[in-house]
């Protein structure tokens, strides 16, 4: 097990410990291999440094975090970002449609990868 | 004001990062009335960096010209004067968001997106409200934390503290430069841009930009750009170090006069330009070892 930068993570990587944004949130569990579009995530995310060993192969039923799980997860990271603005109509809307769009786009990476 | 902190702080960075030569001479320029696209031409086609760069980038499906531009004289006709300035200074900013602290380069290149964004969303914003230039948003955008790159570059102790305080107590990073620095990174990056002698309203926009009504002339310009910082904080384009998002500066809805049901065909449509342009940006000013030594 190594604690490495998000810089040096590299493809087929394995977690050696859970992904956790601000120690409560879970991004990814332990045992999953890193590909290029979790990698992205974690860096959306704000993650700077993970753990991984050396093992090549995912843990048996290891599995990413459940996508309903992410879009809460935006929904409340955008409620906390506001937070300081509520009952402001301009910000409300703004809010609102970023919710749609951020959303949006992870159904979108979804679909391109499912292909 | 805290003009003393300051320059105690500028003065303890020795090496101010300096735009390169070609640029600042493009500059004085395009400044210069009297000059001619010849005399443009003469001091672009002297640096193969940035002759690639510019015809790689007028060449690209961006622009959508129907035949390929082999000259920089020929591409400053088509594109005029402002736009090749705004171009080359976009593709010389991003060399700085490169750095040899590996350790931050997760953070310059979340603020490289961030920035990006914003220079996509000004000029969403300049195109809506029919701005005569919204090529110069664009630059504004792309420059208004530019006084972050300097606190990560060049003041890193300072820098760590100002992290750890975001960090500790969930703030903005102004609050914490203020508390940290006495100042913030508006001011900083407002010194590097004089400093540089970038063309107005760029100086006013990066100091005024999280208080556009003080901006005077460049109000709303500056209005754009604060909302622009806004827009892509609130769609988590890259991130400006903070995990908040500023409060409207209210006189600058007033300022822009925009309607609250323009929002949602506003972020749309950055959404979607900027996913569009920023592998193109990227990919325009990364220029191979073989370019370099040509």
């Amino acid at each position: 097990m190594r604690e490495i930068t998000l810089v040096d993570a590299r493809s087929d990587m394995i977690l050696a410990s859970d992904v956790l944004h601000d120690h409560q949130k879970l991004l990814l569990r332990k045992g999953v291999a890193l590909n290029d579009k979790n990698i992205k995530i974690l860096k959306s995310w704000g993650i700077t440094r993970i753990t991984v060993n050396s093992d090549p192969h995912p843990e048996d039923g290891a599995t990413p975090a459940d996508p309903v799980a992410l879009i809460e997860a935006i929904e409340d990271r955008l409620n906390h970002k506001f937070g300081e603005t509520d009952g402001n109509e301009i910000h409300k809307e703004i809010q609102r449609v970023a919710t749609q769009i951020i959303i949006a786009r992870y159904h979108a990476q979804e679909a391109i990868d499912a292909q | 004001m805290h003009n003393n902190r300051l320059r105690a702080i500028v003065g303890r960075v020795e090496d101010l990062p300096t735009l390169p030569r070609t640029v600042l001479r493009i500059t004085e320029i395009i400044n210069n009335p009297k000059s001619s696209a010849r005399d443009l031409a003469g001091v672009i086609n002297d640096d193969q960096v940035l002759t690639a760069r510019l015809l790689r980038l007028v060449n690209s499906s961006f622009y959508g010209f129907p035949q390929r531009i082999a000259t920089v004289s020929f591409a400053i006709v088509l594109l005029g004067f402002d736009a090749i300035r705004n171009l080359l200074l976009t593709t010389s900013i991003f060399d700085l968001f490169n750095g040899a602290d590996r350790e931050l380069q997760v953070e310059r290149e979340k603020l490289w997106d961030h920035s990006l964004g914003c220079a996509v969303a000004a000029k969403i914003i300049g195109e809506h409200l029919h701005f005569e230039k919204v090529e110069e948003l664009f630059v504004c955008g792309l420059l208004h934390d530019l006084g972050k790159i300097v606190e990560m570059a060049y003041m890193p102790n300072d820098y760590a503290r100002v992290r750890a305080r975001v960090k500790a107590n969930d703030e903005l990073i102004l609050l914490a430069e203020e508390e940290i620095l006495g100042c913030n990174h508006a001011d900083i990056g407002h010194l590097l841009a004089e400093r540089w002698n970038l063309p107005a309203p760029v100086p006013d926009v990066i100091l005024h930009h999280h208080t556009p009504v003080r901006a005077g002339e460049f109000m709303r310009e500056a209005a754009a750009v604060h909302l622009a910082d806004i827009f892509c904080r609130a769609l988590e384009i890259g991130s400006g170090g903070d995990h908040r998002i500023p409060a409207l500066h209210p006189p600058a809805w007033e300022i822009l006069e925009l309607k609250t049901n323009d929002i949602e065909a506003l972020l749309h449509r950055l959404e979607t330009e900027y996913h569009d342009i920023c592998p193109f940006i990227q990919a325009s000013t990364a220029i191979s070892p073989s370019e370099r030594e040509a």
